[in-house]
Order: structure tokens, then sequence, then C-alpha cells
């Protein structure tokens, strides 16, 4: 009798473990692979990667993908500028959404639920692109660095998040600052942001992940600029080149095509670019790891 | 903590000064023009030729980059165009699809002074953002009217309802095709497969077919990997270059016209694959596949496997194009020293009775070109600047360089080192960025390439036959030998013997959009792509099945609502060209 995959609670549990940990490997696996295909072809000779077949591992070892991709002109300032917004940008926005957390969750604010609504509602509806370029553009703020950080300086999920966090914090501790006579901005700084670590660490990594990523703003507003492009908008130029292309061919234009000739990089150099774009992200979270879990689960534990 | 949050508040507010302090560092150019709607210096209008003008900056939209040029206004020919006309252009390029960027620019307001965007164009004359040309063209557009002619501004006017110039069209003004290059598409057979039959003529077909069968026989292996004799590749657009362009050469329409033949004559329109030859051509393909030599894959491979295949050198015969559509994997043999698993590029016909059509029909120019838009401060000195470049001395400048520096006089005729020869080819080396060499080339109007200027010396670099022959490969060179011919265009009819029909292109002539004509249209190619798989797959013997049933679809689709749009289309447009 096999007793131990019947009975008893170390039986089962192996058996039921197995399971578990073969789904999750597999599932790992196949989240895994694409990545390490992608760096497989970015380390591969380009002319070699045409003839197909690479999968995990590199055939012809090489870095020259990415030697080419810096000499690329402009793409060092990119990588700056790209830095740059991230920090800014993930400073001021949870600067300022915590600032308006705070306001929000005050009971004694007489337009709280106003605002909360107000909020919510541009969570579902928004303008569309003719009339957020237009406001951008009327606030002068096209061809300009601030276009990256001034419009994101509010994140309402980050504020809701934030409130309802704020909201369990015990009342008796702004009583009690509030009878020492400390006026509402050291409240805020003195107490609810240190009480709100774990909240800042998920909103700041969320906000430094979205600047990271964006380029849609720089190709909207930043075009005539070449000096304010980001890192992800040279990738994008570059990934994109091949619709362009395909929509050339499929027009029938074939004889502009020929100006295109030159312009599709080659399959290396492409994946060498995504994972130059991806790298520094992917550097920073491991050290921001414990606060994202604990962010995560700060809904879910009631009193 | 409160040290931790102070000092990064410092720091954001350190790097938030610093950065605004930051000055263009890679943009030379010597004005500084920001976005499109802040003002440019107006200028009065001065005579370009007699004092030194005053420096003006026009910002210009451009549809595509091409990365191979460096449109900095540091370049020497630059400096040189600044010193005659006192213009900077501070260059804008769209990423990816520019139609949407178009748009917005319409709908903001928020234009260049000079816009190109191809098939946008519509989009601004919709929205009313460009101004009518005429005016300036006869007052200003002496050099203008000097290098397209009369004839060729009649045709760019925009439509018979508004018959007024809105561009000055862009593209070497009539050119014949093929002009400073080879012959770079049609039926690819390698030429490792010429020289082991003996260079065998393939005048057909079948010719073709029987060259294929002989060499797979000796050689089922190429490289200790199974051979491929003839794959195609269907995936989604790429199937135009592989399959459907390629038949259509054979049955006499080279995409001119796109997928429609139109009479020379009575200028009706018919979509090609209702044709009789277009039946006998694709059951050609069928009589490949049944005989084995199609590669199985063709219709569900991807573009990368196709492409790998090919560089792996294991297929035989294709159908493309080698200059771009598959010049990686091109290039990947050569790097791997295959060069002989490249290939001879054929035009074999249907049967021997259809002439073989590609790339054989003289070329007018285009139906769209650089716009001067209502944004534009000086618009007439912007058109002042256009006509400076339709002159001989902008000519030679922007397309020879400078004399001394990079061209020579030698025996009268203007010459190029054979090192710059080589650079101007290999469009991806330092040659236009160092030079400035067609930095206000394309899109700004061009002469032809092998047009002759009043001395009789060419206006633009003129590549010879023995100097585009020395560009091939050794390999190829031996095959072209084989053969007794120097390029591959020797196939092709002679392109000043084919007349050019008096609509231009009429791949150019779009239908309305939304209108039944173009639905009818759309409808008709997606029954093109679901039916022509079938058609070559099923057995020979229920081919003419296959084929009804795929004539039935396309009537059923609406074939002859798209053919009467078309033909009406390409009769406003020849009426706009002859009236």
């Amino acid at each position: 009798m096999n007793n131990s995959l019947r009975t008893g609670r170390a039986g089962s549990g192996i058996c039921f473990n197995i399971v578990v940990y073969a789904w999750m490997v597999f599932i790992g696996a196949i989240t895994l692979y694409p990545f390490i295909n992608v760096l497989a072809l970015s380390l591969n000779t380009p002319y070699d990667t045409v003839r197909g077949g690479i999968y995990l591992f590199p055939r012809v070892l090489t870095l020259s993908s990415y030697t080419n991709i810096f000499q690329t002109e402009g793409l060092l300032n990119a990588f700056t500028i790209s830095v740059i917004r991230t920090i800014v940008g993930a400073v001021t926005t949870v600067f300022c959404s915590t600032m308006l957390a705070f306001v929000i969750s005050r009971k004694d604010f007489v337009l709280t639920k106003f605002i909360s609504v107000l909020l919510v509602i541009t969570m579902y509806v928004s303008g569309g692109l003719i009339p957020s370029y237009m406001l951008i553009r009327n606030l002068g703020l096209m061809g300009s660095f601030w276009v990256y950080i001034l419009p994101n300086l509010v994140g309402v999920w980050s504020v809701l998040v934030t409130r309802s966090f704020i909201d369990k914090l015990p009342p008796s501790i702004l009583e009690s600052a509030k009878l020492d006579g400390v006026n509402d901005f050291k409240i805020y700084i003195r107490i609810i942001l240190p009480l709100c670590i774990p909240v800042l660490a998920t909103m700041s990594l969320f906000a430094a992940v979205w600047q990271w990523n964006q380029w849609i703003d720089t190709y909207l507003y930043n075009n005539s600029r070449p000096e304010l492009s980001t890192l992800q908008f040279e990738m994008m130029k570059m990934l994109l080149n091949i619709e362009s292309l395909a929509r050339l061919a499929k027009s029938g234009n074939t004889k502009s095509t020929q100006f295109l000739t030159n312009q599709v990089s080659p399959e290396s150099i492409r994946m060498a670019m995504t994972i130059v774009a991806t790298l520094p992200i992917l550097v920073v979270y491991p050290f921001l790891q414990k606060y994202f879990v604990s962010g995560l689960t700060l809904g879910s534990v009631k009193g | 903590m409160k040290r931790i949050l102070g000092l990064a508040v410092c720091l954001a507010m350190l790097i938030t000064m610093f950065s605004g302090c930051s000055a263009p560092s890679s943009v030379a150019a010597t004005t500084v023009a920001t976005q499109a709607a802040s003002p440019t210096e107006t200028v009065a209008a001065t005579p370009l030729a007699t004092e030194k003008p005053k420096p003006v900056t026009f910002t210009m939209f451009r549809s595509t980059a091409n990365p191979g040029q460096d449109l900095d206004s540091s370049t020497p020919v630059s400096k040189k165009v600044q010193e005659i006309t006192g213009v900077t252009i501070d260059w804008q390029f769209p990423t990816g699809d520019f139609t949407e960027k178009v748009s917005l620019m319409a709908a903001s307001g928020d234009l260049t002074d000079m816009m190109y965007c191809q098939e946008a164009s519509k989009i601004l004359y919709d929205a009313k953002s460009v101004i009518q040309l005429d005016d300036y063209i006869s007052k200003f557009g002496q050099d203008v009217k000097r290098l397209y002619g009369d004839d060729v501004l009649k045709m760019a006017r925009w439509s018979l309802d508004d018959p007024h110039n809105y561009f000055l069209p862009t593209g070497g003004v009539k050119e014949l095709p093929l002009t400073n290059q080879d012959n770079d598409n049609g039926f690819l057979l390698q030429l490792a497969a010429c020289k082991a039959l003996n260079y065998p003529k393939i005048k057909t077909l079948a010719d073709f077919e029987s060259a294929i069968k002989t060499f797979y026989a000796q050689n089922p292996m190429i490289d200790g990997q199974p051979a491929i004799p003839y794959s195609l590749c269907f995936d989604d657009w790429n199937g135009i270059f592989s399959i459907l362009n390629p038949i259509g050469s054979v049955c006499g329409d080279n995409g001119d016209d796109g997928e429609y033949r139109v009479d020379l004559t009575t200028r009706q329109a018919t979509f090609r694959y209702t044709l009789p030859e277009y039946k006998e051509g694709y059951r050609w393909l069928n009589h490949m596949n049944d005989i084995g030599l199609l590669d199985p894959e063709s219709f569900v491979q991807k573009f990368d496997q196709y492409q790998a295949k090919i560089a792996s050198g294991r297929v035989i015969a294709c159908n493309d194009v080698v200059s771009w559509h598959i010049n990686s994997a091109i290039d990947s043999l050569k790097a791997a020293g295959k060069a002989d698993r490249a290939y001879a590029i054929f035009a074999p016909s249907l049967d021997g009775k259809i002439v073989y059509n590609g790339n054989a029909r003289g070329m007018w120019t285009s139906r769209d070109g650089v716009m001067i838009s209502t944004k534009c401060k000086d618009p007439e000195r912007a058109f002042k600047f256009l006509d400076w470049l339709c002159t001989d001395e902008a000519q030679i400048l922007n397309h020879w360089g400078i004399e001394g520096v990079d061209y020579t006089i030698q025996n009268g005729k203007r010459t190029w080192t054979d090192d710059y020869y080589n650079r101007d080819t290999n469009a991806q080396g330092d040659f236009h960025k160092a030079t400035g060499i067609t930095n206000f080339g394309w899109p700004f109007p061009e002469r032809a390439r092998g047009s002759l200027d009043p001395n009789g010396d060419y206006y633009l670099p003129y590549y010879d036959d023995a100097r585009i022959f020395a560009t091939k490969t050794p390999a190829e060179q031996e095959v072209l030998n084989g053969y007794g011919i120097k390029l591959w265009k020797q196939f092709l009819p002679d392109p000043s013997k084919v007349p050019t029909n008096p609509w231009g292109y009429g791949w150019t002539i779009s239908l309305p959009t939304d209108s039944k004509g173009a639905i009818a249209e759309t409808a008709c190619m997606d029954v093109v792509h679901r039916d022509i798989p079938k058609l070559v797959l099923c057995k020979p013997a229920e081919f003419d099945a296959q084929w009804d049933a795929f004539q039935k679809d396309l009537t059923d689709a609406g074939v002859a609502d798209a053919n009467a749009a078309k033909t009406a289309e390409i009769d406003k447009i020849y009426k706009l060209y002859n009236d």
C-alpha cells in the first residue's frame, strides 16, 4: 500500500506540491522564454540571425548590435532624458498625489466628495487625441521638457489608493498633532508621509515605470526638439519603420519603397534596442520588490 | 527617514533646475526654430542673386526619413545653399505611420512652412491647409517651368474640379525606369543552378520549370540540408512581391496600374484577376505544386521563415525583389561566402506570346510633391527657394556637390572619383552625411537621372552599365557573362519603346474613400487573398472549377463596381492631363 500518496497530511501534500510546482515552472518558462529569446537574438550577428533557428542561445556571439546602437547619434542623450524624466516624474507625481490624497482624506474638508467624484470621472472618460493636443499646445508646453512632467503630476489611481490608506491610519494621531499646534503642512510631512512609506514605494515604482515607458508624448509634442527625445521614442522609431514599409508596399507604392531600402534595421539590432530599453527598469525592480508586494496587499487586510 | 526624504526632494529640485538649462547639442542649425507655429524671420522679397540675402529658416515636414542622410545644415553643400539663398531648412519627421501625424497637424493648425507627405497630401488639401502655387509659378517660377515643362505642370494640377497647382511634383521628371540601376525583381533562379546547367535560356515559364526540375534532381541536398525547389511567401503584404506582382508581370501587367489592366485606347479598367491570362498563370503555379516542386509551406510560412530559408542557400528558385525585400537574406549569403546561392533575375513569358512586363513603362512623375502651407509667413520667399532649387546651378550642387571639392571637370564633363561612386551606392555609409549631397534632392524638384543639360553633360551622376556591373559579386558577374549580357534588365523590353499611357500611373489614382467602388475593391482583394491558396494547392483536375468559383466570388464582392469606379477616376485624370 502506498501510504504516502493516499493518506496522511504529508502524503497528499507531496502530490499537490509536485503538481503546483510543475505548473509554476511551466508558467515561468513560458513567460521567461520570449525574453531569453530576445536576449539571444540581440547577442547574435545580424547576418546570422536572418538564417533563423536561434532559440535560447546565440550561435555567433557578438556585441556588435549593442555598439551599433550606442553609436547612434542622440541615443546617449535620449537615455539621459529618459532617466531624468523617470526620476523627476516619479518624485513629483508621488509628492503631488499624496498631497491631494491627504487633503481629500480629511473629513472636515468641504469639497471632499466633489473632488473624489471628479477624479473618478477622469478615470473613465478622457478627451481624446485632438483635444489633449490642443490643450497642451495652448498651455505652451509644446517642445519643452515639462510636457513630460506637468500633465502627469496627479495620478488618480495613486490618489485613491493613498487616500484609502490614510483613512486607515488612527485618527488619534492627527488629533493629538493638532492639539500640539502643528500646522497642516507639518502634519503631512512629519506624520503622514512617513506612515505611508509602503504606499509611496509602490506608487513611485508605478510612476517611474510609466514615465520610463512613455513615448507617445515625445512623438506628439516634442517632435521638433530631437534633443528632448526619450529612449523609448528612439526604440519606437526603429521598430515602427517596418510598419511604414508594409503600408507603402500595400498601397502599391513600390517606387517609394526603394527609399526605405536601408531603413528597416536588422532583427538583431531591434532586439538589442529592446534590451537596452528594458534593462534599467529590470535592474531596479528587485530592490523595490518588497515594497511592491506589500503595496499590492494594502487594501486587503481589514482592521 | 526625514533626511532621506529631504535629500530626495533636494535632488529632484536640483535635477529639474539643471534640466531646464540644457542647450540643444545635436542640432547644429545656425538658427534655432522650435515648433512649427513659432514665427520665423519675415524677410522682404529680396532678389536672391544680387546682394547677400538675409538668412531665413523654413520648417519642413517630410513623411519619411532616410537614415543614410543626415539633413544637418552644417554639411558643405548645405552651407553653400545657405550662402547662395540664405535659406536653412529645419526638418521634422514623423515616426511610423505619418497619416495620423498629418491629420493632427491639419486639425490643430500646427503646420510646418513646407510639407511633403505623399498620399496624405489629400488630408491637407481637404483641410485647406496648403496654398495655390499658380500665381507664384507664373510670377517667380521661370526655372520651375524650365525643369518641369508646361505639360508636366498641367498634369500636376490637383483635379478637374480644382485645376490649380498645389504641389511641385516629386521624382525625376519623365525619368525612364531602371536608370542608374539594374532590374531587381522577377523570377529568380540560383546562380549556382544557372552555372551548373550551363546557362539555359529561360524564355518561358516552361523553361524556368525545367531548369528547376533538372537542378533539383541533381542536387536534392544543399549544404547538408534538403533543397527547396521553389518557395513562395504569402504572409500578409509580402505576398504582393512574391506571388501577385510576378504572376502579373508574366501575364502582361507590371503593377503600374495597380490591380487593374487599363486599355490604352478606351481607358476601361478591368480588375486583372478576371483576365484569362491569369488563369493560365495560376494554373502554372498549380502545376508546380502538383509535380512537387512548390514548397508545401509556401502559404503558411511567415516572412521570417521564408527569409531564413533563402539565407541558408537552400531555395533554388523564388520570385521576389532582391534590392530591398529579401536583401537581408542576400546580404547574409554574401557574408557567409555563399554568393553563388544568390539569384539570377529572369523575365520569362507566360507562353512565349505575352511579353513579360516588368518596370517597362516610362514615368512622367508623381501625383504628390512639396507643398507650401498656409502657415508659412513668407510663401514668396519659400517659393523662390523652390524655384532656385530647379536651376541648373542648384541641381548640380545638390547632386554632384561642390566643384573642385566633390567633382572635377574632365574633358569638359563633370566627373566623380570612383570612390564617390562607390560610397554613393552604399547609402548606409557616411557619404551623404559628410558631403550633404542629396540633402536638397528628393523630395524637392529633381531632374531625371540620365537627363542631359544643354552642354550634353549629365545633370545627375550617371551610372552606366559598366559601373553597375562592377558593383555585382563575382558569382553574379560570371553568370551574366555566361548569358552574354551586362545587366539583368537586358532581359526586359526597352523602356523607351513602351508607350507611355496618357493617365500616368494608375496605382496613384485612388478611389474616393468609403465609396462603393473603394469598398468593392477592398472586398475583391480579400477574395484574392483567400482564394489564391486554394487555386494553387488544389488538384489540377479541380483547377477549372476552383477558378470559376474564384470568379464568382469576385463578382459577388462587387468587381464590376470596382472596375466602374476605377475607370471613372482614370477618366477624370485623363481629362485633367489632356483637356
